[in-house]
């Protein structure tokens, strides 16, 4: 007991956690990122996305002009010679040339997307489904959305070590001899400064448009609540070393700290408010900071009788 | 719903044994069809008169040069078009229909009935309604109300055909639609019971005569995929995803608007109209811009037009309409 104990404490255990889901999702995420690099250098993929937002810009009048649905010929064929005769080969209609054009997908790309599947007896439609998500992940899952998909990957790390901290501290009072949950609380800082870390990162992928997204959606309820938690984390995150306790004093530095206790319903309605706010993802949000708010109720509860025994 | 965080992405050599049963089924499926389309002296899928495969007529489809890409996009890549999307009669998560659409879902034969305000109900087959009026390819851009966006090559035939075809009379004002409720095949309507099913929606008369409104039985000149709504959806280019109903099982012309399923289900959130609009926010996030499906890192989002660009050709549809309210 006493050596996991010792195990557990040290920083060379701590540390690796704290990282490996920032490995995972680099991982991913740059995976992803060359995936869809690749297809932009694809004769189909030509017209750039800077071409349709350069469009997009110019003002209403001009735009329409651009939009209209008649094309020249010498616009059609802009559109779709060449290029796109190259790159669906052994499809139909192209062969015919351009008054027969139209975008076709090879046969290997339809079979692909139509595969049926066959749920042997017995397996759980649950686990096969994802299985096959794991498998099609290198096909689909990284390009599709992928900022979208990345921002709530972020967010879900940040907050799940958000919970893990708030548990160390019941932890510790609740089983106050473990030498195991002692072993644990030596992280607490470090767990606090993973969170913010991950905070930051989903940050960035929320400015992945620069501030557009923020002057857009600054209004929102459950924006402000990242907002301000984010905001909460990082002066916390400040205070987080040796020097700034010194320099606040013990005591100061413990009441600041408590701030984090108001970030919990700012992120519970941030998380169960974030993309569709059905009532699976309120529950979903719920479920995940029941065991948390439970081992602090726990302590509130036993802190109190403490008081009133004494 | 809880999703583990990454995914962690098999190499080709972990493919499990049962990957290799299904490939060569897969395979033998393919080599059948090869065979027919050589017979037959045409490719894969234009198999003449090939009235097994419901949705299969028709094809290869010719590009109507009026409904181009707008300049400066391109198709969205297949892959990301079967392969992203919302049904919620399979599941919520938009990487899992193309997974639990296809898990023995049949979609042919099809029949869509057609009631209501009409001057004799009717039945038809897909595939005998498909080879009436035949089909061809209209690019549009696709706007999903969760603010991303795609451009999609629909193969199908404009909708004012089939309400020619089905003769509505004076008292019908609107058009209603209704897709499958078959609890066997797909789990929202069990795992989602707070929805209104069968999903419906519905248009104006004027909306559905459009020469936009579209009825869709291909994508990329191949037949519709079941995570697409096979085989036959709806496609309203100028209104928000969710109005674009898939796999169509019957339409009714009624006189009064009908109710739809995500109206019904957040009325200050999703209006009857839901034309695209950047003006107008949707409750819970903005309008403004969406992302195009394929661009990722630090790419702009694009600015969401209005009617999500068909501005000139729908407008007038809604003329003297206060749009914040008729969202």
């Amino acid at each position: 007991m006493n050596k996991t104990a010792r195990i557990v404490a040290s920083k060379w255990f701590a540390l690796p956690l704290c990282l490996a889901p920032l490995f995972f999702l680099s991982w991913d995420y740059f995976q992803a990122l060359s995936q869809l690099k690749q297809e932009s250098s694809s004769p189909i993929q030509q017209v750039s996305d800077a071409n349709l937002t350069s469009l997009l810009k110019t003002d209403p009048d001009e735009e329409f002009e651009d939009f209209s649905f008649t094309v020249s010929d010498e616009d059609f064929h802009e559109y779709t010679g060449g290029s796109f005769k190259q790159i669906e080969e052994g499809s139909t209609g192209n062969e015919n040339g351009e008054d027969n054009f139209s975008f076709v997908v090879s046969d290997d790309q339809f079979d692909a997307a139509t595969e049926a599947l066959s749920l042997q007896e017995g397996v759980d439609q649950e686990a096969f489904i994802a299985r096959k998500m794991t498998e099609s992940a290198s096909q689909v899952k990284t390009g599709a959305n992928v900022n979208e998909r990345f921002l709530h990957e972020t967010g879900n790390v940040a907050i799940a070590y958000f919970l893990i901290v708030l548990c160390l501290t019941p932890l510790k009072k609740i089983f106050s001899r473990a030498k195991l949950v002692s072993a644990l609380n030596r992280h607490r800082r470090l767990v606090g400064l993973t969170v913010f870390f991950y905070a930051v990162l989903h940050l960035i992928l929320y400015f992945d448009d620069g501030l557009n997204r923020l002057f857009d959606e600054w209004y929102l309820f459950y924006i402000q609540c990242g907002l301000a938690s984010f905001v909460t984390l990082s002066v916390l995150a400040i205070t987080s070393n040796g020097r700034a306790v010194r320099k606040l004093g013990g005591k100061r530095w413990k009441k600041l700290h408590r701030v984090l206790y108001l970030v919990i319903p700012a992120l519970l309605y941030h998380k169960g408010w974030a993309g569709k706010a059905s009532p699976d993802q309120i529950r979903e949000a719920l479920i995940w900071f029941a065991p948390m708010l439970l081992l602090q109720g726990v302590r509130l509860t036993k802190f109190f009788s403490a008081k009133k025994a004494s | 719903m809880t999703k583990a965080p990454f995914v962690r992405i098999p190499k080709p050599s972990e493919l499990p044994e049962s990957e290799a049963t299904e490939e060569s089924l897969h395979r033998n499926r393919r080599e059948i069809i090869k065979s027919l389309g050589l017979a037959a002296g045409t490719s894969l899928l234009a198999i003449p008169g090939a009235s097994a495969n419901a949705a299969t007529t028709g094809f290869p489809t010719k590009l109507n040069k009026k409904y181009l890409p707008p300049k400066g996009t391109k198709p969205t890549e297949y892959k990301y078009i079967t392969g992203y999307n919302n049904f919620y009669e399979f599941t919520t998560d938009k990487y899992e229909v193309r997974f639990r659409a296809n898990l023995g879902w049949k979609t042919e034969p099809w029949t869509i009935e057609i009631g209501g305000h009409v001057e004799k109900p009717l039945k038809l087959d897909v595939n005998d309604l498909v080879k009436e009026v035949g089909i061809e390819q209209r690019v549009y851009r696709f706007r999903c109300v969760e603010a991303w966006s795609m451009v999609i090559p629909w193969d199908g035939f404009q909708l004012s055909k089939l309400i020619a075809k089905a003769k509505p009379t004076s008292k019908a004002k609107y058009v209603m639609f209704s897709t499958f409720k078959d609890e066997k095949t797909a789990l929202g309507f069990k795992n989602y019971p707070n929805y209104d099913w069968p999903y419906t929606e519905g248009l104006r008369m004027d909306e559905a005569m459009h020469d936009l409104t579209f009825l869709a039985t291909g994508i990329y000149g191949k037949p519709i995929p079941h995570q697409n709504g096979a085989p036959i959806r709806l496609v309203v280019p100028w209104k928000y995803g969710y109005k674009s109903i898939k796999s169509i099982v019957r339409i009714d012309f009624t006189d009064k608007q009908p109710k739809t399923l995500w109206n019904t289900a957040g009325p200050d959130e999703y209006g009857f109209y839901s034309n695209v609009n950047p003006e107008v926010d949707h409750p819970r996030w903005s309008q403004a811009r969406e992302r195009a499906i394929g661009t990722g890192g630090f790419v702009e989002r694009i600015p969401t037009l209005k009617f999500n660009g068909y501005e000139k050709e729908v407008a007038h549809l809604y003329k003297g309409m206060d749009l914040r309210k008729f969202f």
